[in-house]
């Protein structure tokens, strides 16, 4: 999944020379907190809602020179951007590494979107299924591709369809799992026919497990 | 108790919801219960009726699907072959296939409930119960789960647009209710409330317990996840700690209770391991409740339930014997048990309600309990105590400390010379998306078409609110709209902008000043500024033979009966055409200050905070 499929288009943007008021009015109107600095179509920095919101317990003069001040003055820069065709991974470890929240989507210099943690972690929570309807089912996997071979034709043979399939190696004790989710409300039959494969299903047991 | 009017709904073209053959879902577990019924005798009796409905109109469905959805179920209904349209509409093969009659079937089903909804509502019946119904799986453009028409969430929709109702939702099915949970997640009109097994394991995966609902519906979808081989005692337990509280602190007007039958030891479909006994005594809480809280307004629907014999006619005879106030034999009719033995899949059983040791003995049984038990203190929490609730809230004026506990909108029935409307403020916009506007209403978009969409964003946003009138038809004839002030008015809290507007065929009929009169009644509004700019061409002055100056003097009169009063601006907005005007309503409890930096506001050059 690329950057550009989770992207917000359509971004607002600000010119360097105007005040932090006009700043601060922008991101009200517009319900964000995070505004590329653009000259002449150019991406020159980025502001954040708390470089433009005046510190609390000023006179209304103080707020007044605060809110005064040029964009040029407090921006961001030079700013980490992503393109387009990044990855969604590389999004995610940019925004994680550098502890930011929102980072701009640059084509040739040219500001094309803007990716928010909030937009990965919505596009991960789609990958995983968590928003369409489906039986989730674990099953053992220690020989992957096999494991993968079953799924498939249990898929084919009972009409359920593959929403979503993860695979993660536990951490501590090595044992692989795969998590998949069928697009069906049959899961009882296609639990049947998973094991009829030999596969190992987790389940809830009426017995105390281990 | 002395036995209720109720209506049974039935028609024999209930057999045609039928995915074929080797589908789980069988035709003749209808078919098994009517028959039980009548050799009970369940459906004599005065107070009783067998009521065959008309199918859904169009119109009704709309309440709950999109016209694109609605087309294509009917298509493909006809036997055409269309794969990809068929795979985007849910209607794929798996588990919810086209068939040919499948609109004509589904759309009885829905017409059924919708028929029940509307005799409670009317009064003509206290009860009812459609077995067939309770497909709670479809969504608005997508069949899932069996199911085809939510016809849930068609009668409860019909219900809320044509009277001044709020619906409690109950879903008993083992599988969570999330088609009628996400047609109402923006609604607190009404309150969904599901219990079902964990979607760990479990179709469709949905209705954990922080599914809340959203925006000022926060707190109006609760979902009470139990656990695999949960048996009666735990599941009662379950229903018992937390549905009289929240019939209480709800107050519906009308319960509307699923009760799908596949938590049943027996059923295949899932694990849990419950026994008729169980749906005997939900029946009888909704019951009592109804009684207690509603004028006794109870409408009940069948569900899941894949054990066509042994189980669905027997759980749900007893839903409508707990209804009708019928007394059944304790002994299932042996006439009854030799025919439909043969649709059975494992030996008959002969008693109406089962004995517990038919779920068995499961040796994790006090975990599970414990487990549901601590589900259950968790929803209470999350449900019923305000602090919590607080937290999920979004804020501003319009949400949390302006609103009591539970603020539902408020509704009410208006008569005007052009005929009775209702008026509804804080729409969610799940309501506006299943109504549409008059003609003529579009001063402010251009098109009627833009008018809606405006209205759709207008209210998704919880901090403001939007009131209409509109017709039990579901036109929607005049709207208020009250939002956070914007230009030099941004980041004032409780002061907002009201913009009004009546449909050209509503007009000179009062209704304009009902409406306002209906938006500024709350005494919240007391403690707020609210602004109205007369900007005069946004005014529609064709075919009144008005000019812009009486248009003005009519809009000052017309706002100065709901308390707004001239105040002179330097906005240029104002200046730049000279009918303009700008009104405002000063709340008699409105905070000095916020006056104060009203009044310094009116007069400032620049458009800005004025540096």
């Amino acid at each position: 999944m690329l950057v550009e499929a989770a992207m917000v288009r359509n971004v607002v943007t600000i010119e360097p020379g105007e005040s932090l008021a006009d700043a601060e009015g922008v991101m009200l109107r517009g319900r964000f907190r995070h505004l590329p600095v653009c000259d002449a179509d150019r991406l020159v920095g980025m502001l954040s809602e708390r470089d433009v919101r005046p510190p609390h317990g000023l006179t209304e003069e103080q707020r007044s020179i605060f809110s005064g001040r040029s964009i040029r003055s407090v921006m961001r820069s030079p700013v980490i951007t992503v393109a387009p065709d990044d990855t969604l991974e590389d999004a995610a470890r940019l925004l994680y590494e550098n502890k930011i929240s929102a980072v701009p989507v640059v084509r040739d210099g040219r500001v094309v979107g803007i990716i928010t943690s909030s937009d990965v972690f919505h596009t991960y929570m789609r990958i995983t299924g968590l928003v369409d309807p489906g039986t989730r089912v674990e099953l053992g996997a220690e020989n992957l591709p096999a494991t993968l071979e079953a799924v498939a034709a249990v898929a084919r043979e009972q009409h359920a369809a593959i929403t979503t399939i993860l695979t993660e190696r536990h951490p501590q004790t090595g044992h692989r799992t795969v998590i998949v989710r069928f697009g069906t409300i049959r899961g009882p039959q296609v639990i049947a026919a998973l094991r009829s494969r030999g596969l190992e299903v987790h389940t809830p047991e009426p017995v105390a497990e281990g | 108790m002395a036995a209720c009017r109720s209506d049974f709904i039935w028609s024999p073209q209930f057999r045609t919801y039928d995915f074929g053959a080797e589908h789980p879902m069988r035709p003749e577990r209808l078919l098994a219960l009517h028959d039980l019924l009548r050799r009970t005798g369940a459906l004599d009796g005065s107070h009783v009726r067998t009521v065959m409905p008309p199918a859904a109109a169009e119109s009704e469905l709309l309440l709950a699907h999109s016209e694109a959805y609605i087309e294509a179920v009917r298509r493909l209904s006809t036997g055409a072959e269309d794969r990809i349209r068929a795979e985007m509409f849910g209607l794929g093969e798996g588990d919810t296939p086209a068939f040919a009659g499948m609109h004509d079937a589904a759309t009885l089903i829905a017409g059924g409930t919708l028929t029940a909804a509307r005799a409670i509502m009317r009064g003509e019946t206290l009860h009812a119960f459609n077995p067939a119904g309770g497909l709670h799986h479809a969504h608005r453009a997508r069949a899932s789960g069996f199911c085809v028409y939510n016809d849930l969430a068609v009668a409860i929709a019909a219900v809320v647009q044509e009277h001044e109702a709020k619906v409690l939702y109950v879903d008993f099915d083992v599988h969570h209710g999330d088609g009628v949970q996400a047609a109402f997640y923006d609604d607190p009109r009404v309150l969904t409330v599901s219990l079902h097994e964990t979607g760990r394991y479990l179709f469709p995966g949905t209705g954990g317990v922080t599914e809340l609902g959203t925006g000022a519906a926060i707190g109006y979808s609760i979902n009470v996840p139990l656990a695999a081989f949960t048996q009666d005692e735990s599941w009662i337990a379950s229903v018992e700690s937390l549905m009289p509280a929240l019939v209480e602190r709800f107050q519906p007007d009308l319960i509307v209770s699923q009760f799908g039958c596949d938590g049943h030891t027996w059923d295949g479909q899932a694990h849990l391991r419950l026994t008729t006994a169980a749906y005997a005594r939900a029946a009888a809480l909704m019951h009592e409740l109804a009684h207690e809280h509603c004028s006794g307004r109870w409408l009940a629907t069948g569900g899941g339930g894949y054990e066509p014999v042994r189980v669905v006619p027997r759980a749900w005879a007893l839903v409508w014997a707990e209804m009708a106030s019928v007394t059944l034999p304790e002994a299932l009719p042996v006439s009854w048990i030799t025919t439909w033995e043969p649709h059975a899949y494992g030996p008959m059983p002969e008693r109406m309600v089962d004995l517990p040791e038919i779920s068995g003995t499961i040796p994790r049984r006090p975990m599970i309990e414990q487990e549901n038990a601590s589900t259950v203190a968790r929803v209470r929490e999350l449900a019923l105590s305000p602090q919590l609730r607080q937290a999920y809230r979004p804020s501003g004026p319009w949400t949390p400390s302006t609103f009591p506990w539970l603020p539902t909108g408020r509704a009410a029935v208006a008569e005007t010379a052009k005929g009775a409307v209702h008026l509804r403020d804080r729409c969610p916009r799940s309501l506006i998306e299943r109504m549409h506007v008059a003609e003529g209403m579009q001063a402010f978009s251009r098109s009627a078409e833009r008018e809606a969409a405006m209205l759709r964003r207008i209210a998704e946003r919880p901090e403001n609110n939007l009131v209409i009138a509109h017709t039990a038809e579901g036109e929607i004839v005049g709207e208020v709209t009250l939002a956070p002030g914007e230009g030099r008015w941004l980041g004032l809290d409780s002061l907002y902008e009201a913009a009004i507007e009546i449909a050209p065929g509503w007009r000179g009929a009062g209704l304009a000043e009902t409406l306002l009169r209906f938006t500024f009644e709350p005494e919240f509004a007391e403690r707020l500024i609210v602004i109205a700019q007369g900007i005069s061409w946004h005014w529609d002055l064709e075919g009144t033979g008005m000019d812009a100056w009486t248009y003005r003097e009519q809009i000052i009169k017309l706002f100065a009966t709901a308390g707004f009063e001239v105040f002179p601006t330097d906005d240029p907005e104002i200046l730049s055409g000279e009918a303009n005007v700008l009104l405002a309503r000063v709340g008699k409890e409105a905070p000095h200050d916020l006056y104060d930096e009203f009044y310094r506001r009116l007069h400032r050059q620049s458009d800005w905070i004025g540096f």
